[in-house]
């Protein structure tokens, strides 16, 4: 009982840390992320006025990394906003309608579980123009065949039940039967599954971005900062330390409150 | 077992051929004239070159038995805009590389992973338990490309232990390896441990230490050979995740695979090294996962009739 209230516990606190990052960026730093007034000091090490030190063209990189929480987490809610509603609607149709949607719905995940997902997002960015936005709607492509598995699986798994048999016995319709009955039994599991997929988006975002299929310089994103930072990490090695603890804490704050919620639910 | 083995190569069969129309696809779903992306310096000329090759003013099923062609017969996606040469060279000069990597890696996160889930079962409850599963649970969420950057600047830069990056002996091959390795060993570790937790809780379990088995043999002979098979399911997940992870891996060590040769042609919108690269990618993948769905049928005696 203790062991699992700790899990969401330290999960949640990691969260708030980023949350309040992302929300008081202007506040907490007197800096602009896209500013260059220390071009002298370039590359200069954490100090007491910048704290995580100076890059290349002279930004101070607390700011940006900062505002960085700010990108990544709108990318990982966008990407999971598409995954996890699109994937309840799809999992939930096919596990109810059963038939011929049924099975193309899960011959199509299958068929894409196959693929590792960051070529997913390497293939729906093939298509779109590099931008965050495009980065957010490739990751959230990428997270949904999972999500649609494991809702089909729950509301099936849910339709044999008995509570399902009554509603359906007293005339409910299909569409009554997945909305009020099973969806409210499944809520644990999207909310576990939200979780998860918004701990993978960070970290498939940020590998698009690493990549360096964001686009727009201007906006600081980690995995992109650290694309930018590998060309000095010889001489000026914290700036690629600090971007990447920031996406583990990120992404390790989303697995512990995903792990903490599954153990609550079951 | 043999009409299993029929229907699954059926079905790979079927996965490949959708596959190669989804990346057949790729290329019309794009905005503009697809004979300009296929092309380096697309003049009159040269378009309507490929036009007539490629027969693009022939309906779209046309189009795509004659690319299948081209593809399978010739093994020809045609030239890469970025390099010049024909994508089917850098194809061959590339996929070694992302085989020998990926697959050591494999090995590696295999044997780490199982290791560190019996380890967390075997002391369930108490600190290392707790230590195990937070190992396994930073593990996945770390980025490869930032702990490969970590690994060469502490392993090459700093300490010179091993080379930073490109293909070369096997103290090229270590850091790579190991990196690419973390997350996989991480996934399995935790379903080794939740596998390898559920049987020791089983009668037979009992049994064997009734009759004196010493913990050893309880733990490596009967409950790990109980677990094989949601270990061995999770191998074909692991390939997947391997050749994803290879696209970051690869770049950030300067590894010479399809992997990083993908990354560079989606950067640069090299259309035909992109198909070319995907389909032998998404092959690669469908193989392993057949090959894992064969293991765990022999494995698995529900499933031996």
């Amino acid at each position: 009982m203790k062991h699992r209230n700790s899990l969401l516990w330290i999960g949640s606190t990691m969260l708030t840390v980023v949350i309040l990052a992302a929300a008081l960026a202007g506040a907490i730093s007197p800096h602009g992320p896209t500013e260059q007034i220390y071009r002298d000091f370039a590359l200069a090490p954490p100090s007491w006025t910048h704290w995580v030190g100076v890059d290349g063209v002279g930004r101070d990189v607390l700011t940006r990394l900062l505002y960085g929480a700010r990108a990544t987490l709108g990318i990982a809610l966008g990407a999971t906003a598409i995954a996890v509603l699109l994937g309840t609607v799809l999992g939930a149709a096919a596990g109810v309608l059963e038939g011929w949607f049924d099975a193309a719905i899960s011959h199509a995940t299958d068929f894409l579980l196959a693929f590792p997902s960051i070529l997913l997002g390497l293939v729906a960015l093939t298509i779109l123009s590099p931008s965050p936005t495009s980065v957010a709607i490739a990751v959230g492509i990428a997270s949904l065949p999972t999500v649609v598995r494991q809702v089909r699986a729950a509301f099936v798994s849910e339709s044999a039940k008995e509570y399902v048999l009554a509603a359906r016995a007293t005339g409910a319709g299909q569409w009554r039967i997945a909305t009020l009955e099973i969806l409210p039994n499944c809520a644990g599991l999207i909310l576990v599954l939200t979780t998860l997929t918004l701990g993978s988006a960070v970290l498939e975002a940020a590998g698009l971005a690493f990549l360096g299929l964001t686009g727009q310089p201007d906006v600081p994103e980690w995995g992109m900062m650290l694309r930018e930072e590998r060309s000095t990490f010889r001489i000026a090695p914290w700036l690629c330390v600090a971007p990447g603890l920031a996406i583990t804490w990120t992404v390790l704050s989303f697995n512990l409150l995903s792990d903490g919620l599954r153990q609550r639910w079951r | 077992m043999h009409v299993f083995l029929l229907r699954r190569i059926g079905s790979l069969v079927v996965a490949l051929f959708v596959a190669s129309i989804a990346v057949f696809l790729l290329v019309r779903a794009v905005p503009g004239d697809p004979a300009r992306l296929l092309l380096k310096n697309p003049t009159p000329e040269r378009i309507a070159a490929i036009r007539q090759r490629l027969s693009l003013d022939r309906p779209l099923p046309v189009q795509y038995w004659i690319w299948l062609k081209n593809a399978l017969g010739r093994g020809s996606f045609g030239e890469s805009i970025v390099t010049g040469r024909d994508v089917k060279e850098d194809l061959a000069r590339t996929w070694p590389a992302t085989i020998e990597l990926s697959v050591v890696a494999l090995l590696i996160a295999t044997a780490a992973g199982v290791w560190l889930g019996i380890f967390c079962a075997r002391h369930a409850g108490t600190w290392k338990d707790a230590l195990g599963t937070t190992i396994s649970l930073v593990g996945l969420s770390v980025p490869v490309f930032w702990l490969g950057l970590l690994a060469m600047l502490l392993f090459s830069l700093q300490l010179g232990w091993l080379p930073a990056g490109e293909r070369g002996g096997l103290d090229h091959l270590i850091l790579p390896a190991l990196v690419l390795a973390t997350i996989p060993a991480a996934f399995v570790a935790r379903v080794a441990r939740t596998a390898v937790l559920e049987t020791l809780g089983q009668d037979f379990i009992r049994t064997a230490r009734a009759k004196g088995a010493s913990e050893r043999t309880v733990l490596y002979r009967h409950a790990l050979r109980a677990a094989l098979v949601p270990i061995v399911t999770m191998v074909g997940v692991e390939f997947a995740y391997l050749l994803g992870g290879a696209v970051l891996t690869e770049t950030v060590f300067a590894w010479p695979g399809i992997g990083r040769y993908i990354a560079t042609a989606v950067l640069a919108r090299d259309y035909p090294a992109i198909q070319g690269a995907l389909l032998v990618l998404v092959a690669m993948v469908m193989i392993a996962n057949f090959a894992v769905d064969i293991a765990h049928h022999a494995l698995d005696p529900k499933l031996r009739r």
